[in-house]
């Protein structure tokens, strides 16, 4: 790792995201209605956020896998890691969401539409892992879990946006919503914002050393090999 | 309610900063086995 992307990197984990915690736990009025539960937002909407992000990623390296044949081993990687970090940021989502279900509530699950939607989401993509897992021996292994990944994200726009929203639900109007306004007050807007920021470019960093990870990984495996 | 808001939001934070330091550590790791930088 360079240097400057160290520095960005200790200044956002050390000086941005405490600043983010201070401004969503102290600095933002607590929601109308929700009350103070209502801070958990500027976490849970950015890790669902990076979720859905991680699976748009990891079907376009799918798509450009079974489009061209440049650099497919590298795209392997990166759509397989996609998909994990994918899976780990939607964990987290169900974590804060359940919390924040409790307090609102009175109950961690109640199989609302969207809690049942993204459980579904979330099977799919295990699903994904158990295939990549048993193809292991199978010289079409990157191809077949690709159209797999394909697939998924297909399926993704349904169970995070439409369904929730077909069904009658208890979630709180989302950021992306019928009227097309996002109803919180400016200090709100702007923490919430920050903190999707934050989590993006934190995203962004992970998925690179995880890339960087996986490529020397198999550049090691080369060598051993050779040797 | 806010100390259960405050302690997911803390273990996230520590989570994922535990968890790039030791992504960033094995990178490391492995350059220095490849003999690569």
């Amino acid at each position: 790792m360079k240097i400057y992307h160290r520095f960005i990197f200790y200044f956002l984990i050390f000086i941005v995201m405490p600043a983010v915690f201070l401004m969503a736990l102290i600095w933002v009025p607590p929601a109308e209605f929700l009350g103070e539960s209502s801070r958990i937002l500027y976490f849970h909407v950015p890790v669902a956020w990076i979720s859905v992000v991680s699976f748009i990623i990891a079907g376009y390296h799918s798509i450009m896998i079974l489009c061209t044949e440049k650099g497919r081993t590298e795209r392997e990687y990166k759509s397989y890691n996609a998909a994990y970090s994918g899976i780990v940021f939607t964990i987290l989502t169900v974590i804060t969401g359940s919390i924040w279900a409790k307090i609102s509530w009175g109950s961690y699950w109640n199989w609302d539409p969207r809690e049942t939607s993204i459980v579904i989401l979330m099977l799919i993509y295990i699903s994904y892992f158990s295939l990549y897992s048993a193809l292991k021996d199978n010289t079409n292994r990157t191809m077949i879990s690709s159209v797999y990944l394909l697939i998924a994200m297909i399926t993704m726009p349904f169970f995070v946006f439409i369904i929730p929203r077909v069904y009658p639900s208890l979630h709180p109007d989302t950021i992306i919503n019928a009227d097309r306004k996002i109803h919180l007050e400016a200090a709100m807007k702007l923490t919430l914002f920050t903190s999707i920021a934050v989590f993006t470019i934190f995203y962004g960093y992970i998925f690179r050393l995880m890339n960087r990870i996986s490529l020397l990984e198999h550049r090691l495996q080369e060598k051993q090999n050779d040797n | 309610m806010t100390i259960e808001v405050t302690a997911t939001i803390l273990i996230i934070w520590f989570g994922i900063a535990i968890f790039i330091y030791r992504l960033d550590r094995k990178v490391k790791k492995i350059e220095e086995e490849i003999g690569e930088k």
